[in-house]
């Protein structure tokens, strides 16, 4: 991982939100707000791909925000990045509500070709941004199809079986087209 | 960690596999917990934001869900305890004046924050509310031995180290600075930190070894 300057934007947001994050789990109240502030853009995009509607998406970024009020003191900042750690909460607890709803996705999933995506924009990405844009222009260099499915696994919680059923392929087939674009993933983005 | 290991992390990161035996693992292994965590933090950048905000009602309504202030759960406990006792419903009813606002103000003034690091590793995060004059320390890490870890500020334009006091080291901490504190504590002032014995430099000045340091930005 590029080491980052103490000063660095990235690394005072975080520094800022981890301390944020230790008042929260004091139950200050303006800390959340803090934590509101300089997060909800980015977690309402995580709520927006899983629920497609914004109504139901502000639904869950409530109960996102009382999950992080009640779990703030479970973040250990010496073990991890806030970021990831309410990015990841939000996915899971917005695809938890998904599922007790019974609105587990199952429309079938399209998958395009199998041609290596090697456009220009995915090189554009790749340079001179943050991890953020890495991971996502990484994943612009794997087949459309193998793409799809990777970012489905993440915004809708899918697993192995799930994603056979969507996509009518055998399980077997789909788990090592997954495993193979995931050492693919791994190389670019190491 | 052979590739099907880190495959097995990236299919947990992901959810993709069912499979209790390598969440257990996750607990029990620390290198595979590393890995499970260095997936999750590639995906979780797949998140970059829509482009679109939520409305501007919704933090109301979050804020309208959280549990009420536990001053007021104590009012009330106050004024039931309290009965006739004429000096007691007195301070009840200062403290009912003194009741903080339910209602946050719309915009809090946004800390300043400066993050910490060494080159032995050391690292903590601070934040500070120059209306409150409250400062909060994170420490992400830092070992202070057999001693303790003694935080300093140099303010903007001096090269005079000022104790603000031992901190805590291993677990985030509040403190509320004295106005002649605060007003060495601006935008741009440097903080560091050092290893000193048990409770402090007794000098006033630091005598072990500097960790730390980094400046205090506005954010």
């Amino acid at each position: 991982m590029p080491s980052e300057s103490p000063n660095s934007p990235a690394s005072l947001e975080r520094a800022a939100l981890s301390v944020a994050l230790a008042r929260v789990a004091s139950q200050d109240r303006a800390a959340l707000q803090e934590v509101y502030r300089r997060t909800s853009r980015k977690l309402f995009g995580i709520c927006l791909r899983i629920f497609g509607e914004r109504a139901d998406a502000e639904d869950a970024m409530q109960e996102v925000y009382l999950t992080i009020w009640h779990r703030a003191g479970s973040f250990d900042p010496a073990r991890g990045n806030p970021i990831t750690w309410l990015a990841t909460l939000t996915r899971n607890r917005a695809i938890d509500i998904l599922r007790a709803a019974g609105r587990r996705p199952t429309a079938p999933i399209e998958l395009a070709d199998n041609v290596a995506d090697e456009s220009p924009d995915a090189e554009a990405v790749l340079i001179g941004q943050g991890d953020d844009a890495r991971v996502v222009g990484c994943i612009e260099t794997l087949s459309k199809s193998d793409a799809t499915m990777i970012r489905t696994a993440f915004f809708e919680g899918t697993t192995y079986a799930d994603l056979a059923t969507r996509t009518a392929m055998p399980l077997g087939t789909i788990k090592s087209r997954i495993r193979r674009a995931l050492l693919k993933l791994r190389e670019c983005l190491s | 960690m052979t590739d099907d290991d880190d495959l097995l992390a990236a299919e947990l990161a992901l959810g993709l596999a069912d499979d209790p035996a390598a969440a257990a693992r996750r607990v029990q292994d620390p290198a595979f917990a590393e890995r499970v965590a260095w997936w999750e933090e590639r995906f979780a950048g797949l998140a970059a934001p829509l482009g679109e905000e939520p409305s501007p009602q919704l933090w109301n309504r979050i804020a309208a869900r959280l549990p009420q202030n536990d001053n007021s759960g104590g009012l009330l406990r106050w004024k039931v305890i309290s009965g006739g006792l004429a000096a007691v419903s007195a301070i009840a009813l200062f403290m009912l004046v003194q009741r903080p606002q339910i209602e946050l103000p719309p915009q809090p003034g946004a800390p300043a924050v400066a993050s910490l690091s060494g080159e032995k590793g050391s690292a903590l995060a601070i934040s500070y509310d120059n209306s409150t004059r409250r400062m909060t320390i994170a420490p992400v890490q830092l070992d202070p031995g057999k001693g303790d870890a003694e935080l300093w500020v140099i303010p903007v334009g001096s090269s005079r180290a000022v104790s603000l006091g031992v901190i805590d080291a291993r677990k985030p901490s509040s403190h509320q600075l004295n106005p002649a504190q605060a007003r060495l504590v601006a935008a741009g002032a440097t903080f560091a930190i050092s290893l000193e014995q048990r409770g402090g430099s007794p000098t006033g000045q630091h005598l072990g070894p500097i960790v730390a340091s980094g400046k205090l930005v506005e954010t």
